[in-house]
């Protein structure tokens, strides 16, 4: 929801790393009250809540402890490291990121989104870069149908 | 392992080497295979068993710059993002961390005492199989007139060698570092290769930002060169060699190949030690290259081994040789030789009675162009670079201003902006005021769009041989060994300035071609490596190409080395690396070092007989 990664891609029923649980880790020792908000606060609203409107709740207004969670957490999935969601504003004072693991950065999302990979952590033949990438689905997974809301309270 | 000296003691080794880089290591191959008995003082970090070490250090590392995965780390805390101080190691080197305006002149985090008046932009290593465990992998010849730039236009100095005198070594070395190219792509400008001749291997396949370039660019007419997008000849195995495999597209060329399909001169200095005549002394940095008993050879060179990067000292000794090589990296070669004062014997050093020691330091001063292409050409896939515009290398244009070659780039904004991560941290956090970014599917649109498209373009500018930009010893900075600290003076001269000049005016006449929006900064704010240049405002960066502090030349009155390496002052001392190139020329330098270092261990195999 928050990253636009399809969940099954996040965390495969088969995960091949632990990089799920390190950015839990890595986000339940920096603010575990506004961890717990966030789950709490999409718990509640996402059954019956649009998709675009449940990313307004969750991030808006942007300067609340849950919406710096919210934006730490994305940036940990995409870069592989664990920026201190207390500290990621002003620009000019953020705090030096955490690279959380090998495999946080080595399977970070912002090189999937460009249709490529980790610098120095390719998985391709010889020659691949001659040719077209996979289309962009391959490398983020089919985007979620949107929730329904339902009068009997749509999908968990 | 190395004999006490006493000048009339015979002499423990046939050569001592400084240095194991790619220099030293194909002089001591070269010995070691001839069954030279060799030692070599190697001020770095032992080789590792396996790279592994050095890529979980990148990994972790959050700056990704080409130091990141080497010894010693460029953090004393990497946490709060603490520069390591070099007055606290015993082997520091210059970091590009070091390059900021808040750094550049703190000398507690600049290795290098810069005087200026503008800041030296390249690094160095001091490890095992030295700088290019972070090259490139750009292995293109010279071009004919880099040889003859003062007899053909009337500026710079000529080489006391031309291409010919090199052609055959230059296959040599293609053949020790494995170059992957087609001959038909690489004879341009007078470039020439004996019949027959083959590389070892098929050139690389390029990329889609090259593809894109090439559409728009080939056949166009500038400076009265037709341009022609060509393949860039590579230390990188289009197959498997030397028992190392084919090239991953990891696109990590810089700061380490993952797989080692680049080579690295770690090879090399391998085969040097299977040879078994080879010995080798880790964190043992050279202190005095000492005068023998005729006060005209050198008689030993004295070290000082530590016990890792900020340990204390565990011995010194003085290493004795028939011959002497220094391949120490055109930095320390240059602060090695003025150190070695011999008891005021020779108080403007060793090898100097030229006072060109440590003179002439250059670089190719990068001008970085880049923008976003008018379609998608998917950068961050393959090497970091596949292919160059060779073109506008030399033309009757070098009378009056600096030629460049021009490097296409496959990683995106990495290099000139810091993305994927820039791009990344604006989306998602917004402004400073608003504090409100991107999410969810948008987010990926947005990065999607932007990632796929970018590019750039690095212009290697010619730079000038200038006496006054210079390495001398810091009479303030030392390192924890007590050891004087290099320092530099330096800046551009107007002919390189005007090749900045026109190396813009070309890229934006490229951008229109590609119909590319250009996002060149052009309005950079003051800083250690910016100038203007007849109203305009530039930035440069280094390439890492250090070069010129011991130039070589004809006359022992106006140079360092001899044609053959020699120094003019000690028949039996030599100097390798690019430190003895005359000019920086318009081609990476590693193929023309390893061509040279070849050539010369010739040289010492004949004066050892």
């Amino acid at each position: 929801m928050l990253t636009g990664i399809a969940a099954d891609v996040l965390l495969p029923s088969f995960p091949v790393n632990n990089v799920h649980q390190e950015i839990l880790d890595a986000a339940y020792a920096d603010n575990a009250t506004a961890l717990v908000q966030l789950i709490d606060t999409f718990t509640a609203a996402a059954p019956t809540t649009p998709p675009a409107v449940l990313l307004q709740t969750l991030l808006v207004p942007g300067n609340t402890a849950t919406a710096y969670m919210a934006k730490s957490i994305i940036l940990a999935w995409y870069s592989g490291a664990w920026y201190a969601s207390g500290q990621l504003y002003p620009a000019a004072q953020r705090a030096v990121p955490r690279v959380i693991s090998d495999d946080a950065y080595t399977q970070g999302f912002m090189w999937q989104v460009a249709q490529a990979h980790a610098m120095g952590s390719a998985d391709y033949p010889f020659g691949y870069w001659n040719g077209q990438p996979p289309t962009l689905d391959n490398f983020i997974g089919q985007q979620p149908p949107p929730y329904t809301p339902t009068s009997a309270g749509g999908q968990a | 392992m190395t004999a006490a000296t006493e000048p009339t003691a015979a002499p423990a080794y046939d050569v001592v080497i400084v240095g194991s880089g790619i220099s030293g290591a194909m002089m001591a191959k070269q010995l070691g295979e001839a069954g030279k008995k060799v030692l070599i003082l190697e001020a770095g970090a032992p080789l590792p068993v396996n790279i592994d070490g050095y890529l979980h250090t990148f990994f972790q590392s959050p700056a990704k710059v080409p130091e990141s995965p080497y010894i010693p780390n460029l953090f004393s805390d990497a946490a709060t993002f603490t520069l390591a101080n070099p007055t606290l190691l015993n082997a520091p080197r210059p970091t590009v961390l070091t390059l900021s305006a808040d750094s550049w002149q703190n000398q507690s985090q600049s290795y290098l005492d810069q005087q200026g008046p503008t800041a030296f932009a390249s690094t160095y290593e001091r490890t095992n199989a030295g700088t290019a465990r972070h090259w490139l992998g750009t292995t293109l010849r010279h071009v004919p007139h880099d040889f003859a730039m003062r007899s053909t236009y009337g500026v710079e100095i000529d080489w006391p060698l031309t291409y010919a005198d090199l052609e055959d070594w230059y296959g040599q070395a293609e053949a020790e570092i494995g170059v992957s190219a087609n001959v038909a792509d690489q004879a341009y400008l007078g470039i020439t290769f004996p019949a027959g001749y083959e590389y070892p291997m098929p050139a690389l396949p390029n990329t889609l930002v090259d593809q894109y370039v090439a559409a728009a660019v080939d056949g166009k007419q500038l400076d009265g060169a037709t341009l022609t997008v060509t393949t860039t000849p590579a230390g990188r195995n289009s197959r498997p060699y030397q028992n190392r495999r084919a090239c991953g597209g990891n696109t990590n060329c810089i700061p380490i190949c993952p797989i080692q399909a680049k080579y690295d001169p770690s090879v090399t200095l391998n085969a040097a030690l299977q040879t078994g005549n080879v010995t080798i002394q880790y964190q043992t940095v050279a202190v005095s290259v000492d005068l023998a008993g005729d006060d005209t050879n050198i008689g030993g060179i004295s070290w000082v081994q530590y016990d890792g990067p900020d340990g204390g000292v565990v011995g010194r000794g003085t290493a004795t040789g028939t011959i002497y090589v220094l391949a120490a990296h055109a930095i320390e070669t240059p602060k090695l030789l003025l150190m070695s004062t011999n008891g005021g014997k020779t108080p403007n050093g060793i090898a100097n009675s030229s006072d060109q020691v440590g003179r002439n330091l250059m670089d190719h001063p990068l001008y970085l162009a880049w923008g976003l292409a008018s379609k998608q050409v998917f950068p961050y896939r393959g090497p970091l670079s596949t292919s160059g515009i060779e073109s506008l290398r030399d033309g009757a244009f070098r009378e009056d201003r600096a030629a460049f070659r021009i490097e296409i780039g496959n990683e995106g904004w990495n290099f000139p902006g810091g993305d994927p991560y820039t791009s990344l941290l604006a989306e998602v956090l917004g402004d400073d005021e608003s504090q409100i970014g991107t999410a969810g599917a948008a987010l990926v649109a947005t990065l999607n769009g932007r990632y796929t498209r970018q590019f750039r373009m690095a212009f290697l500018v010619e730079q000038t041989p200038d006496p006054e930009n210079r390495v001398t010893l810091s009479p303030t900075w030392k390192d924890k060994l007590g050891l004087p600290r290099p320092q530099i003076h330096y800046q551009l001269s107007d002919y390189t300035k005007a090749g900045f000049a026109a190396a813009r005016q070309t890229a934006d006449q490229l951008f229109a071609w590609m119909g590319a929006e250009q996002v060149t900064d052009k309005n950079p704010a003051a800083g250690p490596t910016t100038f203007s240049y007849e109203g305009q405002d530039y930035i440069y960066y280094g390439a890492g190409h250090v070069v010129g502090t011991c130039r070589m030349g004809g006359d022992a009155a106006t140079s360092v080395v001899d044609a053959n390496l020699r120094t003019w002052d000690h028949p039996n001392l030599y100097i390798l690396g690019s430190s003895v190139f005359p000019t920086i020329a318009t081609a990476n330098p590693t193929l023309t070092i390893a061509a040279l270092a070849l050539r010369a261990a010739a040289t010492v195999l004949t004066q050892l007989g």
